[in-house]
């Protein structure tokens, strides 16, 4: 569970990333909703897919990656039992993941139990001349059904020309696999039920697949067949409305709708062209990581002092007492061990720190101070380069353990 | 005079046609026409034995209202119409779209009828 929220939270953020940017893509109206449908895909892959592959070529914001990380690892409980802050909260992550459980299950089962629901009152639903189309007297808006074998619903006393529209729609939607996409996208809103662009960009995704299905039907109408399909729409709108309608979405959803099946036209190629290529570009950018950050290879990084620590069998340190500085032995190879282990983070410089100077250890041009100021410190310094480190009690501690010996 | 619903109306329309019909031929002719599972078939043979439209006598179908009783009978009762705004979300639908109101609906109405070919 411990590495679940962190990886969660990171697919949230890229994703709400990406959703921003097909949001702003959607402004382009004349942008066949076909092809905003394959920018979603880019959406759903940030949302799902824990990892990515990094390149330099990644827009995302690398502080959308690590700031997940870091705020885990912060309240991860320490190898330290005793470290008090660590403690508190990792009862807080316990009870994140059970939040974060119980909204999931809520959204999941508050699907299934609808689908159920749906299922039940088709059960009564007769079969037509088509393979695969039937009528159901209790269904007032035609619907497709079914995952694998999907059948298409129609309410009942349709007339003949109204049948053969709203059946080439239902077909487009089973052509383009909107009855696998709309559930998958749901589950992946289960699972991201926490954050509102992910809500914001389902809700869009559900629209954009209508209208992909419109462009789809009105591809191979002409006026007359438009404007009977545009009636068509009308009729049925103010019958159902269905949860991925909020109001914010406005009365404009199906003039809006009729508009474009009215005047909708065939993409020009250049258009094509540069959607695919937008495609690639986008690809390239959002679903890659940005590269992680140069290693620091300077020779005062406290792992480069590690690695000069091993060649020494026996280094001095020079340890106060608070009054009085005592002379210890450390072992070259169980000091190399312990800052090779250690994961510390590099902080700006502590002014006026020399009075609270614990320890400090020298060697072949390598300085290795200790500080205790209001937290703990590290000091590295060589040949003219100076890090400082922040650690914790625990690494404190072991460090003053690691000069046991007194020197003879 | 018991209710039959609309959905159910095609299955007394077999009835009708065949009665007295064993169950076993009516669950075929069903599944013919209707496309029904026989649990399907079953469980509407109860609920109409139930409110009294029909009777199963021993694995005979006997129809007790007739098809002219059942004409007679004005505005056949619907089981449900619409889903109460709870289509869900996940389903494929058609025109899914908020409801809107008559005056919408005309001026929308206007639009659509206006539309010339080639107009912009």
């Amino acid at each position: 569970m411990s590495n679940l929220f962190p990886k969660l939270l990171e697919m949230s953020l890229t994703g709400s990333f990406v959703i921003l940017g097909v949001l702003i893509l959607r402004l382009a109206g004349g942008l066949p909703r076909r092809y905003v449908c394959m920018f979603w895909l880019f959406a759903a892959l940030r949302l799902a897919v824990p990892f990515a592959l990094p390149s330099s070529m990644s827009l995302i914001p690398a502080e959308l990656i690590s700031a997940p990380a870091e705020l885990f690892a912060a309240s991860a409980p320490s190898t330290q039992p005793e470290t008090a802050p660590a403690a508190a909260s990792f009862p807080l992550t316990e009870a994140l993941s059970w939040v974060w459980l119980a909204g999931c299950a809520a959204v999941a089962v508050f699907g299934a139990v609808s689908y159920l629901r749906l299922r039940r009152r088709t059960a009564l639903a007769v079969k037509t001349g088509e393979r695969g189309v039937w009528e159901c007297a209790e269904c007032a808006s035609p619907f497709v059904l079914g995952f694998f074998r999907p059948r298409i619903i129609l309410p009942a006393g349709l007339d003949d020309g109204r049948r053969q529209l709203i059946l080439m729609h239902e077909r487009a939607h089973i052509e383009a696999h909107d009855q696998l996409k709309k559930p998958l996208a749901y589950l992946i809103l289960a699972i991201h039920w926490f954050n509102p662009l992910v809500w914001a960009g389902y809700v869009l995704f559900c629209r954009d697949i209508e209208l992909a299905c419109d462009e789809r039907v009105v591809c191979d109408l002409d006026a007359a067949g438009r404007k009977a399909y545009s009636h068509a729409l009308l009729d049925f709108a103010g019958q159902e409305r269905t949860m991925s309608c909020p109001l914010a979405f406005g009365e404009l959803d199906i003039r809006c709708r009729v508009r474009r099946v009215l005047w909708f036209e065939r993409p020009a190629r250049i258009i094509t062209a540069i959607a695919f290529i937008g495609a690639v570009y986008w690809v390239f950018t959002t679903l890659t990581n940005p590269l992680p950050p140069e290693p620091d290879l300077s020779l005062a990084n406290y792992r480069q002092i590690a690695n000069m620590a091993y060649q020494y069998d026996e280094l001095y340190a020079e340890v106060s007492d608070g009054e009085t500085w005592v002379t210890k032995v450390i072992s070259g190879p169980a000091l190399g061990e312990f800052l090779s282990s250690a994961d510390w983070e590099q902080t700006a410089a502590a002014p006026d720190s020399i009075p609270a100077l614990k320890m400090r250890i020298s060697f072949s041009g390598r300085v290795l101070e200790l500080y205790a100021i209001d937290s703990f410190r590290v000091r590295t310094e060589c040949a003219g380069d100076e890090r400082w480190y922040a650690i914790d009690s625990g690494d404190y501690q072991d460090l003053v353990a690691l000069s046991a010996y007194p020197a003879k | 005079m018991p209710k039959i619903f609309d959905s159910e109306l095609r299955f007394m329309q077999i009835v009708w046609e065949f009665a007295p019909v064993g169950s076993g031929e009516l669950v075929k002719l069903a599944f013919e026409r209707l496309g029904w599972k026989k649990s399907t078939v079953y469980t509407v043979i109860r609920r109409l034995a139930e409110r009294g439209v029909l009777a199963n006598r021993g694995g005979i179908i006997h129809a007790l209202v007739t098809r002219e009783e059942a004409q007679r009978e004005e505005g056949v009762e619907l089981l449900s119409r619409s889903f109460g705004g709870s289509l869900p979300g996940f389903v494929a639908a058609f025109a899914n779209a908020k409801a809107i109101s008559r005056e919408d609906a005309e001026a929308i109405r206007r639009i659509i009828d206006a539309y010339e070919e080639g107009e912009r």
